[in-house]
């Protein structure tokens, strides 16, 4: 398995490295995908409260739309 | 030495003539200017020589930084480019892919870290080939985020540009984020104001995926000049 790397550019240096990430940056990562899954959990809820929504209420997403303004 | 053509005798200027009144004994290093060529030619030993030379520097009003390329990487990340010279900033991706379907996120970076503290806030649009959505992200979020690369973007690179204020000063720091890119079967289009709410001095950026995956690209920084 690749290792993951960070690539860092120095302007004031000019240099570039190459490095592992850290153990600090790696548990970062876990929290941001652990957070960008659970945003994208919500957002599916939402989509599918919208539809149940929509459903009861017999209209199509179009016509929801107009009722809302949206074009 | 005596007077002649070359020195315009009736209206006393020195050196002034035209191509056919130079002076008819000049000596090594005489300088005239000729008026119906508007030319300054010097006398280099045998002959008139016509001075030619650059235009003056245009002084710039966008100045390089710094840029690197990152191919399959973690994290691209960019340090002490932004300073107390510029107020403004451009931060130019191009050719910029994603290993995987993803989103990604920008974070500004001080003394060589990056910031992950719930100050990070947006609002933008994002027009894809199936979705047109306006969103809003308050100040609760640890990073600056555009959505939806695509897998496509490996042949389909995007562009991003991201305009930056006062970076370097103690003050919020804010901006515009714009992207473009894939085709027009399979495209994303994004802008977004942003802004970090806190008062920090951050001299470096950094780009990172929301989730998992590697990214690859160009990253420049400019510095605006202030006046």
């Amino acid at each position: 398995m690749t290792t993951a790397k960070a690539h860092i550019y120095n302007a004031a240096t000019g240099e570039t490295i190459e490095r592992d990430l850290t153990v600090e940056e790696l548990a970062q990562a876990a929290i941001d995908e652990s957070a960008s899954k659970a945003a994208s959990e919500a957002q599916d809820a939402k989509v599918i409260a919208r539809e149940e929504l929509l459903e009861r209420l017999g209209i199509t997403s179009e016509e929801a739309q107009l009722l809302l303004g949206g074009i | 030495m005596g007077l002649d053509a070359g020195y315009g005798i009736g209206s006393l200027k020195p050196g002034v003539c035209t191509s056919t009144t130079r002076p008819a004994s000049p000596y090594d290093g005489q300088v005239i200017y000729e008026t119906d060529t508007d030319k300054i030619a010097v006398y280099d030993s045998s002959a008139w020589v016509y001075k030619t030379g650059t235009a003056a520097p245009i002084n710039p009003a966008m100045v390089y930084l710094g840029g690197t390329t990152a191919t399959t990487s973690a994290s691209i990340n960019v340090d002490s480019v932004f300073s107390a010279t510029y107020q403004n900033y451009l931060v130019q991706v191009s050719n910029f892919t994603a290993s995987v379907e993803d989103f990604w996120a920008m974070r500004l970076r001080a003394s060589g870290s990056t910031i992950t503290a719930s100050n990070y806030s947006q609002a933008g649009q994002l027009n894809t080939n199936t979705t047109d959505s306006l969103f809003i992200r308050r100040t609760t979020n640890t990073s600056f985020w555009y959505g939806d690369l695509v897998t496509t973007l490996s042949t389909n690179p995007q562009n991003i540009q991201f305009w930056i204020s006062n970076p370097f000063a103690a003050v919020s720091t804010r901006g515009n984020i714009t992207a473009a890119g894939c085709t027009n079967a399979d495209y994303r289009h994004f802008f977004s104001a942003v802004n970090y709410n806190a008062t920090t001095s951050v001299d470096g950026i950094a780009l990172v995926p929301y989730t998992s995956g590697t990214l690859s690209g160009t990253i420049r920084v400019y510095g605006i000049v202030n006046s």
